[in-house]
């Protein structure tokens, strides 16, 4: 059965693209994730290696060197433009979000 | 106060998440988990002192070759970094403990993808828990068709009852033809595990995590399953060393033991998702050769008068005629009497043959009709060795029926290499004239 294509992207998703806009190895990236959400989020070994080999298979990032058994991946511009579209999108559902509540009710 | 234990610890992979409550709660008590085995049925705890002491299990890949393990290890060092060590695994079950000190976020942390990950655990689950229940519903189809293409005949005199009551008693036949089922029992209980998380799953719409004591139900079942299996096919093994058949020996071992290896073991070792296509091409090869070997072994072999249930089971019945002079009323005369001679495939199917003759002959038979008429009161003295020059051995008893016909005889068993002549009449035959038939029909 052929893998269903990303349309949206998961919490988790988002932020694994979003912490590997700099080239990062596993660790760093579950490192970057726990920074850029405040703690908030949480990515675990066995979805980040999930998600990475999704991720290489579709052409969102790629191996970019192995240092030490690290592998080290960074995006391509297919990944980097799914995830400026991500964050188009969230940004649109939040400014909708802003109309209905008001604008001091933004996160 | 001990400081080890072993536990029952028997898991389908759709129930590791009830694995990891489980070794956490044992965890709560003071107890670490020090390896899961053996026969992947027990596993051993020992005490512990830690109190930050967490478990995290996660379904692993099961990968041959150096690629494979590459992988592996890849997840591995990801899921150390992340805080988790690796405690043991059995097949697909990877046990994950916390560093000490550590307190690490869960391997899967998103949840979509895990319900993802889980429904396919439970695809491939539930193709293993089948597979075992084609291949005994393959064997009996195959014994049905056979039957039916014997003209029907072969069915209606009941091959496979044949197994269980036709003879010569092949005990090995019996004995596996009687086990072979027992391994639908491990299948329908995690069948009946899957049907219930498949419930769970669409009432909740998440992950369900069944109760411990499932395991444990799993653990009793299993075991029970592989000692019967176990003495089944050493059962099988020995008689068919003893009847020569090296053939039959290698199929039924080649056919025993995958089946039984796959169907408590290999469900596990391959339920993770990223097996599942080559894993079930595999499978269904693996199925088809066993299923083969099976049929093969079990039920072809027969032919024309043979027993038609496999290459140790062939042997001939003829019911012949022994001539004989009698004294009548108005003088002597010629009557008969119908003796039956068992031509067996080799000496020890006849010396089984034999066994079971003397069995029947010696069981006792009462027939009572309604009303309350004794009709017949078979009872048989226990037939004993005597010297017949053209037999390789022979036995002789007496008789007696108390019945409405009140009669008296004896029975008269001899084998020949693996010719056996049988024969049960209300006369003495020791008579020169039934034993010179008798001698004729053993050197024909």
């Amino acid at each position: 059965m052929a893998r269903k294509k990303l349309d949206t992207l998961t919490e988790q998703m988002y932020y694994l693209l979003l912490a590997l806009h700099q080239p990062g190895h596993g660790y760093a990236i579950m490192e970057r994730v726990q920074t850029l959400s405040q703690g908030r989020v949480a990515l675990g070994p066995g979805t980040l290696y999930t998600l990475l080999a999704r991720f290489e298979k579709e052409g969102l990032i790629v191996l970019a060197k192995v240092e030490d058994t690290r592998k080290i991946y960074r995006l391509t511009d297919l990944g980097r433009d799914t995830l400026e579209q991500e964050y188009r999108r969230l940004r649109r559902q939040v400014a909708d979000g802003a109309a209905v509540f008001g604008e001091e009710d933004r996160p | 106060m001990r400081q080890t234990k072993h536990v029952l610890f028997a898991f389908s992979p759709y129930t590791y998440k009830a694995v990891e409550i489980y070794l956490n709660r044992q965890a709560a008590k003071g107890w670490a988990l020090e390896r899961i085995g053996p026969f992947e049925q027990l596993a051993r705890f020992r005490r512990t002192d830690r109190t930050d002491l967490r478990y995290c299990t996660d379904l692993l890949p099961y990968r041959r070759g150096k690629k494979g393990r590459a992988k592996v290890e890849e997840y591995l060092t990801l899921c150390r970094e992340g805080g988790w060590e690796l405690a043991d695994r059995r097949g697909a079950l990877g046990v994950f403990v916390n560093r000490p000190g550590a307190d690490p976020a869960p391997i899967q942390t998103d949840r979509e993808a895990e319900r993802a990950h889980y429904r396919q655990v439970r695809r491939n689950s539930l193709f293993w828990v089948l597979l075992p229940l084609a291949i005994v519903l393959a064997y009996w189809l195959f014994a049905l068709a056979v039957a039916q293409l014997s003209g029907g005949t072969a069915w209606r005199e009941g091959i496979p009852l044949r197994i269980f009551f036709g003879w010569p008693r092949n005990w090995a036949l019996v004995v596996w033809a009687a086990v072979l089922p027992l391994l639908i029992l491990p299948a329908m209980a995690r069948l009946g595990g899957l049907a219930w998380s498949w419930v769970r799953t669409l009432r909740d719409g998440d992950i369900p995590t069944p109760a411990p004591w499932a395991m444990w139900g799993s653990a009793v079942v299993n075991i029970t399953v592989l000692v019967l299996l176990c003495i089944a096919l050493a059962v099988v093994c020995v008689e068919a060393v003893k009847q020569g058949n090296i053939a039959y020996f290698v199929g039924v071992l080649i056919g025993s033991v995958w089946l039984i290896g796959h169907s408590l073991t290999v469900e596990r070792l391959t339920s993770h998702p990223w097996e599942a296509k080559g894993m079930r091409s595999r499978g269904i090869a693996f199925a088809a050769l066993a299923a083969a070997v099976l049929v093969l072994t079990l039920t072809v072999g027969g032919r024309g008068d043979q027993t038609g249930i496999g290459p140790a089971g062939r042997y001939g019945q003829v019911d012949i005629r022994l001539d004989q002079t009698v004294e009548q009323e108005y003088g002597p005369g010629i009557d008969g009497v119908t003796a039956t001679r068992y031509d067996c495939w080799n000496q020890a199917l006849a010396e089984r043959v034999v066994d079971t003759l003397w069995l029947e002959a010696v069981t006792p038979e009462r027939v009572v009709y309604r009303g309350g008429t004794l009709i017949s009161d078979y009872r048989c003295e226990e037939p004993v060795p005597m010297d017949f020059p053209w037999a390789d051995e022979a036995w002789l008893g007496d008789w007696t029926d108390a019945g409405l016909f009140g009669d008296e005889g004896q029975v008269l068993i001899a084998r020949r290499a693996a010719v056996v002549l049988y024969l049960s009449a209300p006369m003495e035959l020791t008579r020169a004239d039934v034993l010179r038939a008798f001698q004729e029909q053993l050197e024909e």
